[in-house]
C-alpha cells in the first residue's frame, strides 16, 4: 500500500517539503529483492531529524546491505498531525510512502530524554500498539539504540530490541538472522530469543525486574531497586555495547541525503574521531562512546573529495567531541584549505588558545564569528570538581589574544546546579565574565574592535547514567532558579548579556535520563496528556507533565533529588558501555575531593574500557601521544 | 557569460518554496561543474536569478531563469550536465546564451498563462461567467501602503487580459504578472469560491502557470517561456 496524500493536505500546513521525500541521494530500491524492510525513525520534526549524523551513516550504511532496504520517517508537526488524524492518513515512509506497520523494523534513534513521548505519538500514528507486549507477527519489530538507549528501562515496555552500541557494527548480522528467521515461518518471540544471542542486543521482555519491599530512605512510597536478571539462563545477565574497532573501515556516507528544505545545519559532515579523551564528570557522551578512535587525514580528505562533489555544498564540518584533540588538525584543515580555497570549514567545540586563533583567521578569510568558550564552572575550584580541564588564565589569555585580533563577541557557556556549588561558584561565573571585558577595556582603542559583546549561556547541570555523576542529587527547582536569579542580579555589566531559562525541563530531563522501568508508565501518561514535542519550548506542557507525573505518583524525591549509595542497585547496571562502575564511583570520590584525573593521552586512568576492545587511544603508543601536534 | 534557461518545476517539487528551490539549483550547477560567477564582497553569492518566484503549490511549465558564468560553456553543454544533477520535478527545457546588455528577465515579465483545475465535482460554467463577467473585481491583498506592509483593496478586472473555460471545471486564464501589476490567480479564485459561498474549497484548485510573457513595442504579448522561439531577442540586438 502506498499512502495518498492530497494536495489540499499538503497545502494547509507549514513546509510541505518535510512531508514529501525525494531529496536528492535518497535511494531507491526495488522492493521484490528485499527480505528486509527497515525505516530509520527520528522522533522529532524532519527539519532537525535531517542535521543528525548518525541517520546519514545508518541510512547509508543499511542501504549498502543487499536485500535490506532502509527508509526515513519522522514526527510529523502538531499542524501535519491532527491533519493526518483527521484524515486518518498513517505515519507513512518518505521513500516509498509505505505505511510504518507494514515494514519489519521501525528503528528509533534516542538522542534525547525529551523526545520519548514522540516516540509513542509515533507508534500512535503507525498504528502500531504502544506496548511491546500487544504486538503481533503482523506487527513491525521496534528497534531502537543511540546514546540513551544505555539507559533502556523507562521506554523498556515500548521497545523490542535495544541496540546497544554503534551502529555499523552487527545490523547485517541481526538482518540476516531476521532473513533466515523468516524464510523458515517462525513467530516473533522466537526471532527475539536469536536477536537475544547478537552482540550488543538486549531484549527488555526477557529480564525480571524485581524492587525492594519498603520505600527508599526520604520516600514515601518507591521501593528500590533490587535486581534485573534475565528469564532463562540463555539470555545474557550483562549486555555490552558494541563498537567500531577500525575507523578507516567503516563505510562514511559521501552521499549525504540534500534536504530540500534548509535544516539547522546545512552542510557536509565528516566525524573526524569517536569519542573523547577528557573524562570530564558531568559527560555522559564522554563516558558512553569510549575509547577514542581517530580516522586517518587520508581517509578524511578522501571523503571531502567525494562528498563536495556528490552534495555541491559549500560548507563542511568536522565534528568530533573536542577538535583539538585530533593529532595533526593543523595539517589536515591547510590540505583541505589549499584543495578547496571557497569552502567554508567549521569546527565545533575548539578550544580557544594561540593555535586555534591563526587556524580560524586563515580559514574564516577575515570573517570573524564569535569565540566560544564552554567553562561550564565559575572557579577553578569547581572545574576541577568536575574536572573540566580549563583555566582561567587559559580563558583571559585567549580572548586577548582573539581581541586583538579583532573578535569582538564572546560566548560563555556555564551549567548551574552541579555537585558541591556554592554562590561563591555563582558569583564567579559573573566575575569571569567582567574579567574578560577587563581585558578588552585593556586593549588600546585603535587596536580593538568597536564594541563587545559577552553573552553568558547556563544551562541546569542535569546527573545522567553511565558518568560519575550518576549517583549525585539533583538539584531541585527551588535551588536551580534561586541561583539563576542570583547570578542574575550579579550581573551588572552592560556589555554582558545572560540568558537563561526555566528549570523545570531540566527536572524532567533529570527524571526521565535516571528513570527505571517504572518510569514508562510516566511517558505514558505524560503522551496521553497530550505532551508532544517537549524540547521545543512553545509546544512544552508543563502542566501536563505535573498532572501526570501526579497521576502515575512519580517521586520526583526518588528520582531526582537522593543521593544514591555505591552498593545501589542502578536501573542500567545489566548494561555495560565497557566503561566500569568502579572506575565511575572513584571519579566521583575524587570530584568530591577536588582532586582532577589526568585525560587518556597523558595517563591512563583505568576506566576498564581496554577490556571490552582492542582499539583506539588505549592502545596508542606512548611515545606518539607526545606529538599531538595541535598543543602550539 | 550570461545564460538563460527554460524549464519545468513540476510533481513534488511543487511543495518545495522558492528560496529552497534556488539553493537546490544551486547546488545541482555546483556539482554538474557549472562555472558559476558569484558576487564580489564579504558574503559572495551565485548570480542567478529568476523570472518571478513560483507560488509553493503550482506547477511551472515554462519557468525562466538567468545565470552568470565565469566561463564560457556551450548552451548543450550546460543543458546535459545539469540535467543529469537535477531531482525528478525539475526539467530543463531550454538554454540560450544572452547578450550582455540584455535587461534581466525579471524586468521584462508582464504577464502570464494559467491553467487552473477547479474542483471537478461541479460545473463551473455558470459561476465563472457570472464571476469574471463583472464589471469590477475587488480583492484584497498584502500591499504597501507608504513603505508599511498592509492589506490593500486592488481593482484587478482590468489585469485579466483574457480567460476560457475549456472544460466545465478547466479556467485557462491570462493575466498579468510582475513587478508593476501581478495578479495572483489564488487569490481570483479564492474570490470565486467566497463569489458562490464555497470557501472550505481553498486549495482544493491545482494551478499551473504554463508561460510566461513581456510585451514588444506594440504592445503585443512575447512568450518568454517557448525554449523554441527566439522571444524577440533578435529584433532588439
Amino acid at each position: 500500500m502506498r499512502v495518498n496524500l492530497p494536495d489540499q493536505l499538503l497545502l494547509s500546513v507549514q513546509k510541505p517539503a518535510r512531508y514529501i521525500g525525494g531529496e536528492v541521494n535518497s535511494i531507491v530500491k526495488d522492493m521484490k529483492d528485499i527480505h528486509t524492510h527497515f525505516c530509520f525513525c527520528f522522533p522529532d520534526v524532519y527539519d532537525v531529524g535531517m542535521c543528525h549524523l548518525g541517520l546519514q551513516i545508518i541510512y547509508h550504511d543499511l542501504n549498502s546491505y543487499e536485500g535490506v532496504y532502509c527508509e526515513r520517517s519522522f514526527a510529523p508537526w502538531p499542524d501535519m498531525e491532527q491533519a493526518m488524524r483527521q484524515q486518518q492518513i498513517p505515519l507513512y515512509s518518505l521513500e516509498t510512502f509505505t505505511p510504518l506497520k507494514e515494514f519489519d523494523f521501525l528503528g528509533f534513534t534516542l538522542q534525547y530524554e525529551m523526545s520519548y513521548t514522540n516516540i509513542l505519538n509515533m507508534l500512535d500514528l503507525a498504528g502500531v500498539p504502544m506496548y511491546s507486549r500487544d504486538r503481533s507477527d503482523s506487527d513491525p519489530l521496534i528497534i531502537a539504540g543511540g546514546p540513551n538507549a544505555y539507559n533502556p528501562e523507562p521506554l523498556a515496555d515500548f521497545i523490542d530490541i535495544y541496540y546497544l552500541g554503534e551502529g555499523e557494527v552487527e545490523y547485517e548480522h541481526l538482518f540476516q538472522l531476521y532473513k533466515e528467521h523468516m524464510a523458515a515461518g517462525r513467530g516473533r518471540r522466537e526471532f527475539l530469543k536469536v536477536a537475544a544471542t547478537v552482540p550488543g542486543m538486549y531484549i527488555p521482555s526477557f529480564y525480571d525486574v524485581e524492587y525492594e519491599d519498603h520505600p527508599a530512605e526520604g520516600c514515601d512510597h518507591t521501593p528500590r531497586l533490587k535486581s534485573v536478571t534475565p528469564k532463562d539462563p540463555s539470555i545474557p545477565a550483562v549486555v555490552t555495547k558494541v563498537l567500531v574497532k577500525d575507523m578507516d573501515s567503516v563505510e562514511y556516507p559521501t552521499h549525504p541525503i540534500i534536504p530540500y528544505l534548509q535544516i539547522v545545519h546545512d552542510r557536509a559532515v565528516m566525524e573526524i574521531f569517536r569519542g573523547c579523551i577528557r573524562g570530564c564528570r558531568f559527560c555522559n557522551a564522554g563516558m558512553i562512546y569510549r575509547p577514542v578512535r581517530m580516522r586517518s587525514k587520508e581517509n578524511i580528505l578522501n571523503w571531502v573529495d567525494n562528498v563536495l562533489k556528490a552534495t555541491g555544498y559549500d560548507e563542511l564540518s568536522l565534528t568530533s567531541l573536542a577538535s583539538n584533540d585530533y593529532p595533526g588538525l593543523y595539517d589536515l584543515l591547510k590540505e583541505i584549505h589549499t584543495r578547496y580555497p571557497h569552502v567554508n570549514v567549521s569546527l565545533p567545540s575548539l578550544r580557544v588558545d594561540a593555535f586555534s586563533l591563526q587556524l580560524m583567521e586563515e580559514l574564516g578569510e577575515g570573517k570573524k564569528s564569535g569565540l566560544t568558550f564552554a567553562a561550564e564552572a565559575g572557579t577553578q575550584r569547581l572545574r576541577d570538581v568536575i574536572n573540566k580541564g580549563i583555566t582561567e588564565e587559559e580563558i583571559l589569555g585567549g580572548v586577548k589574544l582573539a581581541f586583538k585580533g579583532g573578535w569582538d563577541r564572546v560566548k560563555l557557556y556555564f551549567m548551574l546546579g552541579l555537585p558541591t556549588e556554592t554562590q561563591e561558584d555563582v558569583f564567579g561565573i559573573s566575575d569571569l565574565a567582567s574579567k574578560i571585558v577587563h581585558e578588552w577595556m585593556q586593549i588600546p582603542k585603535e587596536e580593538r574592535s568597536r564594541d563587545l559583546t559577552v553573552t553568558v549561556s547556563t544551562s541546569f547541570f542535569v546527573p545522567k547514567p553511565f558518568t560519575p555523576f550518576q549517583w549525585c542529587a539533583q538539584a531541585d527547582y527551588e535551588t536551580y532558579m534561586e541561583r539563576q536569579n542570583f547570578l542574575n542580579s550579579k550581573i551588572r555589566n552592560k556589555k554582558v548579556q545572560y540568558r537563561c531559562h526555566d528549570a523545570f525541563l531540566s527536572t524532567l530531563e533529570g527524571l526521565l535520563a535516571r528513570g527505571d522501568r517504572r518510569t514508562g508508565n510516566l511517558i505514558y501518561a505524560a503522551w496521553k496528556n497530550g505532551c508532544r514535542f517537549d524540547s521545543w519550548s512553545d509546544l512544552f506542557d508543563e502542566s501536563a507533565w505535573k498532572k501526570s507525573i501526579e497521576e502515575t505518583g512519580t517521586e520526583l524525591s526518588y528520582y531526582n533529588y537522593r543521593e544514591r549509595q555505591e552498593d545501589e542497585v542502578l536501573p542500567w547496571d545489566h548494561i555495560s558501555v565497557g566503561v566500569s562502575k568502579k572506575y565511575l564511583y572513584r571519579e566521583y570520590e575524587r570530584a568530591q575531593e577536588g582532586i582532577v584525573s589526568p585525560n587518556c593521552r597523558e595517563k591512563c586512568s583505568g576506566c576498564g574500557i581496554m577490556g571490552i576492545s582492542e582499539t583506539g587511544v588505549c592502545y596508542e603508543k606512548r611515545a606518539a601521544a607526545g606529538n599531538g601536534g595541535n598543543e602550539a | 557569460m550570461r545564460k538563460q534557461i527554460i524549464y519545468q518545476k513540476t510533481g513534488r517539487l511543487r511543495f518545495v518554496g522558492h528560496l529552497d528551490f534556488m539553493r537546490t539549483m544551486h547546488r545541482a550547477m555546483t556539482r554538474a561543474g557549472i562555472p558559476l560567477a558569484y558576487s564580489q564582497g564579504f558574503n559572495p553569492h551565485p548570480h542567478m536569478s529568476f523570472a518571478g518566484p513560483l507560488t509553493l503549490g503550482w506547477d511551472g511549465l515554462g519557468e525562466i531563469m538567468e545565470i552568470k558564468t565565469e566561463k564560457d560553456i556551450s548552451d548543450t553543454e550546460l543543458l546535459q550536465s545539469l540535467s543529469r544533477e537535477l531531482p525528478e520535478g525539475i526539467r530543463l527545457l531550454g538554454c540560450q546564451t544572452l547578450d550582455e546588455k540584455e535587461p534581466p528577465i525579471m524586468a521584462k515579465i508582464q504577464a502570464a498563462a494559467y491553467r487552473i483545475d477547479l474542483p471537478e465535482e461541479r460545473d463551473w460554467t455558470e459561476p465563472v461567467n457570472e464571476f469574471l463577467s463583472q464589471e469590477s473585481i475587488r480583492l484584497t491583498k498584502i500591499g504597501k501602503i507608504k513603505g508599511r506592509k498592509q492589506e490593500v483593496e486592488v481593482e484587478v478586472r482590468p489585469w485579466i487580459y483574457s480567460w476560457t473555460l475549456t472544460d466545465p471545471h478547466t479556467l485557462e486564464l491570462v493575466c498579468a504578472s510582475g513587478s508593476e501589476q501581478n495578479l495572483k490567480p489564488d487569490l481570483l479564485i479564492y474570490a470565486l469560491y467566497r463569489f458562490i459561498g464555497a470557501e472550505d474549497l481553498k486549495y482544493r484548485e491545482h494551478i499551473t502557470r504554463c508561460s510566461l510573457f513581456g510585451r514588444d513595442p506594440q504592445g503585443n504579448l512575447i512568450n518568454y517561456s517557448d525554449p523554441g522561439a527566439a522571444s524577440g531577442r533578435k529584433e532588439l540586438a
